[in-house]
């Protein structure tokens, strides 16, 4: 399968951070979530591969192509959806799009006007009587109005109620089906990433902690739970990370086979229990607990 | 491109400022008949209240990261703004002569008064290529909220090399500082045309220069 995104060693220095050789792949007809913190990353990602900043080191190739060297052309295939910036108020639909619609070759007004029909907009409507969720709507609207083959959207669910965001994870997953496209996407909110995305690229502090498909990410990592009188130095080493409470401890390992050996008579009664890690879990631990391995 | 510039056009209605621009040319135009100052420094103060009410909101909305994500390319959007105000001039200038042309025909009083020249044009884009030359770079180098400050000096800058002109050109001639049309027959009277040549040549260039500041700035910054 082809691959829609190549990030190589994609690096960006900050006086106090920086997004370091960051490596991610994403195929054809799949969605890519990028989770993390506020402030991991995320979003320099999605500047870099959008232009918006100049990176100091690495490499990103969009459908093959080097960005650098036809930018403009690659843009056309592009579909994005950025989180920081907004339509001018004073304008209406109609005024918006007939500016943006003469930037793509291949806008499809009649496409654009399905969209907005099956989003309840109007074209009449100026952008300041949308509502937060509707102009998430016509902005993912545009973004598919042009045969964009890859769609990128910082923080789409951000700040949408929950009957807004299930509606708008539900329209991504539609897209996908339709099929040819693909998505990357950036969010917090690791439920919604955890819902939709095929693959999941965990990022923290600028570097990416993993990233691997849903599929790989329910078989590698386990959430261990204990007595917290268990935890002891030749426990601790057998876990990525922990997090100690008054009582017990949870941790995540990625090889709890070996913990199921080695330490086969803590889980004998029951006391030492081991389930499959949420993306929260893991978020949490790797973020928030002593990192041990 | 020319997207970019309506868009920046489509931004004025939202101000006080579409009232002004639509105003003034027309005051102007009665006003002309006294002192060419009546007709050059609204259209400064224009062009001063275009620009930044079109900035101030793409920087309200942070509508530049949108157009830079679009496969329009930044020497494209550097363009637009430049075209825009070049539209601008050539708008305000149109207004003023078609109306000055009916008021003088048509209002009693009027007979005398002036109809454009080159002369004026000139001057018209001598001091718009100054504002802009000064201002856009600026703006392109540190965007909108720092760039302020570089509005106001771009302003005074353009409306005292006019001032600077006309000073010069009226002593030359002998006459008064309120005898502008002296001055600008003066300027005439130069070989060859000098003034009418070397200065509209010099002002393109600067602009040209500027233009080029701007591509090499925006293309360095980062959003």
């Amino acid at each position: 399968m082809p691959s829609v995104l190549e990030l190589n060693n994609l690096t960006k220095r900050y006086d106090t951070f920086i997004l370091d050789s960051v490596n991610m792949s994403l195929e054809e007809g799949f969605i890519m979530g990028l989770v993390g913190q506020n402030g991991a990353g995320k979003t320099t990602i999605i500047k870099l591969i959008l232009g918006l900043l100049k990176r100091d080191n690495g490499s990103i190739h969009i459908f093959g192509k080097d960005i650098d060297e036809d930018a403009d052309e690659i843009k056309q295939q592009i579909g994005f959806v950025l989180d920081e910036s907004d339509w001018y108020d004073s304008f209406t639909i109609r005024e918006m799009v007939k500016i943006i619609s003469t930037f793509y070759d291949n806008w499809d007004q009649t496409i654009f006007e399905k969209y907005l029909k099956s989003f309840n907009l109007e074209e009449a409507s100026r952008i300041d009587s949308l509502s937060k969720g509707m102009k998430m709507k016509f902005s993912l609207a545009v973004a598919l109005s042009h045969d964009a083959k890859l769609i990128i959207m910082d923080e789409p669910t951000s700040g949408l109620d929950p009957i807004i965001r299930d509606e708008v994870l539900e329209i991504l997953q539609k897209i996908i089906a339709d099929g040819g496209k693909s998505i990357l996407f950036s969010s917090h909110i690791s439920s919604d990433i955890d819902k939709i995305a095929d693959y999941i690229t965990f990022i923290h502090e600028g570097r990416i902690i993993f990233s691997k498909s849903r599929e790989e990410i329910a078989d590698t990592y386990r959430l261990v739970t204990g007595p917290i009188e268990y935890l002891d130095q030749d426990i601790a080493r057998f876990f990525d990370a922990i997090r100690k409470k008054k009582r017990n401890f949870t941790a995540i390992t990625t090889d709890s086979k070996k913990i199921e050996k080695e330490f086969a008579s803590y889980f004998g009664d029951k006391s030492m229990v081991i389930e499959r890690a949420g993306i929260d879990d893991i978020m949490l631990h790797l973020v928030k607990g002593e990192q041990y391995a | 491109m020319l997207s970019l510039v309506y868009k920046d056009f489509l931004l004025q209605r939202g101000g006080k400022s579409i009232i002004y621009l639509a105003v003034m040319p027309i005051i102007s135009a009665f006003a002309f008949s006294t002192n060419i100052l009546n007709i050059i420094l609204p259209y400064i103060a224009g062009s001063y209240l275009y620009i930044i009410y079109a900035n101030a909101l793409d920087d309200k909305y942070k509508t530049e990261k949108i157009f830079i994500a679009m496969p329009i390319g930044r020497k494209k959007i550097v363009g637009a703004k430049y075209v825009g105000m070049g539209l601008y001039m050539f708008g305000f200038l149109i207004i003023i002569g078609i109306l000055s042309f009916f008021i003088r025909l048509m209002i009693p009083g009027f007979e005398e008064m002036a109809l454009l020249s080159w002369s004026i044009f000139v001057q018209f884009l001598s001091v718009g290529c100054l504002y802009y030359s000064i201002f856009f770079p600026l703006y392109f180098r540190v965007g909108y909220q720092k760039s302020r400050w570089a509005n106001y000096i771009a302003m005074i800058a353009s409306a005292g090399l006019f001032a600077l002109l006309l000073k010069a050109t009226s002593e030359m001639s002998g006459e008064t500082l309120s005898s502008m049309q002296a001055a600008l027959n003066y300027l005439l009277t130069l070989p060859e045309g000098v003034w009418n040549i070397i200065l509209p040549l010099l002002s393109v260039g600067l602009l040209y220069l500027s233009f080029n500041l701007s591509v090499f700035y925006y293309g360095k910054r980062e959003f």
